[in-house]
């Protein structure tokens, strides 16, 4: 086993030091307007610029690539790679300009229960045309074949040789330009203008259109560090492991067909921990050890997000390749278990001592 | 039941858990005492559904395929039917005190239940909240408890997002809060239809499923989800919503409708519209129907208001606390909060008993708590 037992306290031994109003030191809305700025300046912008750099990077060598007409894995893979890489860094930011238009499904249709990304496909290529591929037909059309799964399936899956042909490689050449035409407007909807969502996120503490106040606009934040992790645990691991060893399903797995599935999970908590530390005197860490009975809590939360980062590291980056171990199942499993477990701790006794309600009657509408 | 049946009960049922090798319940109910019944979530992500004593000592447990929502008691039997959260599809009807699943029943083919239904007064008929989604049409699914919830017809709700249903004291006028919020499995819980959203509270004959008269605030206010409802032994409907609206539009959200009257929500000052945070997760009314709870768990506020009155009373501080229902006390109510805190509260008297249950594993309570007699 990679984790020993309750290495994190159950979340009620913690909530137990907490009364029912928490006493003492709670944050002010100074602190909050902190941790938006240090979190928009360093961890936002440049991830999103990152992306933006990489998807462009993808799609200068999908066409070159495709010169000859059909792009290889031995072509393109580093810059998809890339562009994963990006894309798993901001993955978790599901609010503001990632909510506009469909774009984070159209970046990742995923978890795809009904196998849609394949059937769009196969309805594209066995009635190829190219006007479907023209830049604004492709982004209004099929959420599933715009992104990264469809682009993996055409350069990866072996089985599957439709990409060798002139319009596979033209449909290549439409998700890599998508892509980054995405990606590029997610980094000049956040920055840009005077509408920019930075602007909105830095404002909130006069109260706009989106957020209430400032501590709202920290509750974003909050519920991506949490959706980062539940991405990770529910679905990146719980589903493809299942209950039991036997049970495994790899095919469930996210990237599984680029052999990445473990790498995204170690860039997804890489993000986790960066976001949870970000921002020093003013970052959510600092913020729960300012309460008074924030200390605690906050180093069960660095250790267990430097333990999760370290038992993900020590993985190969295919989750295949992890299952063919003998104890493999059982490391994965204790990751997603202590996964979990950091997320008991996230919603319960972290949101209630920052006073950012992100746990459970308060996180959507109902 | 008589006391002696009870106690006869109570001995044979401790009997048979205890052949089956499981625990004897912890808290035994004094005859016509009152338990709540909630969902909730426990440190390892188990859904399940509690019962608690009147002072907060758990009960029985139950666990639940997914995450469950609001619950309805069966008049004259003793079953409670727990809801799937939407977009879920399981019912599953328990009895409460020892927690034995007595029927699991699930939506049909193309509906998902919204997490509300209400009994009609014999126990016979269930009205349950559903989604009609692939046709953005609320409805009303109604099933027959006495042959196993079979589901018998559907009722229009005659707008969409049908989210909390009660019945009149004329056991046969339903009255729906309809959230006005078009949503689809295939979205998730993705909202579909905020700029042209139509909430509305909604007077439907259960027995011929007629629209009697409907209820919608005005334009102005269309983004004020109607998500959630209460009503008084005389019929008074208490209203707490949900706004979708520019978050610094700070507006009412917590009303009052009484038979054929429109929507009044009653003004309030600027910091008691703040402590709700534009969002109300549920609505009681108190045992005498003096006392409305509306609660605000994005602002950790339970707000009380006064039925005759139509103003706000007073609140208590409960972090993500959404969960209320009436305590039997002319004011008083007990709430939950995601935080596992069970609180009994008198909205006329301002006392505030705390009722943890430190023998019980901590659990995160789902957002509505139902108020039942055995």
């Amino acid at each position: 086993m990679f984790f020993e037992r309750n290495l994190i306290p159950a979340a009620a031994a913690l909530a137990l030091a907490f009364g029912l109003t928490a006493p003492g030191a709670r944050a002010q809305t100074e602190d909050y307007e902190a941790l938006n700025a240090a979190i928009v300046e360093s961890y936002v912008l440049p991830r999103y610029a990152d992306f933006a750099q990489a998807t462009k990077a993808l799609d200068a060598s999908l066409t070159q690539a495709c010169a000859d007409g059909r792009p290889t894995p031995a072509e393109s893979a580093a810059a998809y790679h890339t562009a994963m890489d990006a894309w798993m860094a901001v993955q978790h930011l599901r609010f503001g300009p990632s909510e506009l238009f469909l774009r984070a499904e159209r970046i990742e249709f995923w978890p795809d229960k009904r196998g849609t990304v394949g059937r769009h496909l196969a309805q594209m290529t066995s009635e190829p045309k190219l006007e479907a591929l023209e830049p604004q037909a492709f982004a209004s059309g099929s959420v599933a074949v715009q992104g990264f799964p469809a682009l993996e399936r055409l350069l990866f899956d072996s089985e599957d040789a439709d990409w060798a042909t002139p319009f596979g490689c033209a449909l290549t050449l439409a998700i890599g330009r998508n892509l980054n035409s995405i990606a590029s407007d997610l980094l000049s909807d956040w920055r840009d203008g005077e509408d920019a969502y930075a602007g909105t996120v830095l404002g909130a503490a006069a109260g706009n259109d989106r957020y209430f106040d400032a501590k709202e606009a920290a509750l974003d934040f909050a519920k991506s560090l949490r959706g980062a992790l539940l991405l990770v645990g529910d679905y990146k691991l719980g589903r493809p492991l299942g209950d039991a060893p036997e049970a495994a399903r790899t095919t469930r797995a996210e990237s599984w067909r680029s052999a990445r599935s473990l790498r995204n999970i170690k860039i997804n908590l890489q993000a986790a921990r960066a976001l949870y530390e970000v921002g020093g005197e003013s970052s959510l860490s600092s913020l729960a050890r300012a309460h008074p009975q924030g200390a605690e809590l906050d180093e069960v939360i660095r250790a267990a997000l430097e333990r999760l980062n370290a038992a993900a590291e020590a993985q190969p980056d295919s989750l295949v390749a992890a299952l063919e171990v003998p104890e493999g199942w059982a490391q994965l499993d204790a990751l997603r278990v202590e996964t979990r477990r950091l997320l008991e701790l996230l919603g319960g006794p972290f949101s209630e001592v920052l006073g950012l309600p992100m746990g459970f009657n308060s996180y959507d509408g109902d | 039941m008589t006391a002696i049946d009870r106690r006869a009960f109570l001995t044979a049922s401790a009997a048979s858990c205890a052949a089956w090798g499981l625990c004897l319940p912890r808290a035994v109910l004094a005859a016509e005492s009152r338990c709540f019944v909630s969902a909730c979530s426990d440190e390892d992500g188990n859904t399940l559904a509690r019962v608690v004593t009147g002072d907060g000592r758990l009960l029985a447990t139950l666990p639940l395929p997914e995450r469950g929502h609001g619950a309805a008691r069966r008049p004259g039997q003793r079953e409670v039917v727990v809801f799937a959260r939407r977009p879920g599809r399981f019912a599953l009807a328990f009895d409460p005190l020892s927690a034995e699943p007595l029927r699991r029943f699930d939506a049909a083919a193309g509906r998902h239940f919204y997490g509300h239904g209400a009994f009609s007064p014999d126990g016979r008929w269930l009205f349950a909240c559903e989604n009609d989604y692939d046709n953005a049409r609320g409805c009303i699914g109604v099933y027959d408890a006495t042959v196993g919830y079979r589901r018998e017809a559907e009722l229009e709700s005659h707008a969409i997002g049908p989210h909390e249903i009660v019945l009149l004291s004329d056991g046969r006028t339903l009255v729906v809060a309809n959230g006005g919020i078009q949503t689809h499995p295939q979205a998730g819980r993705r909202k579909l239809n905020i700029d042209s959203m139509q909430p509305s509270l909604a007077y439907i004959d259960a027995a011929s499923g007629a629209l009697l008269h409907d209820h919608r605030l005005p334009a102005e206010m269309h983004q004020a989800s109607i998500r959630h409802i209460a009503a008084t032994a005389n019929d008074v409907i208490g209203v707490a919503m949900q706004y979708e609206g520019p978050r610094n539009n700070l507006v009412p959200l917590v009303g009052f409708q009484h038979a054929e009257a429109e929507i009044v929500l009653p003004p309030s000052d600027a910091a008691t519209l703040r402590s709700l945070q534009q969002y109300c997760g549920g609505a009681a009314m108190d045992a005498s129907g003096q006392v409305l709870a509306a609660s605000a768990p994005r602002g950790g506020n339970i707000t009380f208001w006064s039925v005759a009155r139509q103003c706000h009373l007073g609140s208590l501080a409960l972090a993500d606390g959404c969960g209320v229902a009436a305590s039997g006390a002319p004011g008083g109510f007990l709430a939950s909060s995601g935080y596992g805190r069970l609180v009994h509260h008198n909205a006329l008297s301002g006392e505030t008993t705390r009722l943890d249950d430190p023998a019980a594993a901590p659990v995160a309570w789902d957002n509505h708590l139902l108020a039942l007699t055995l």
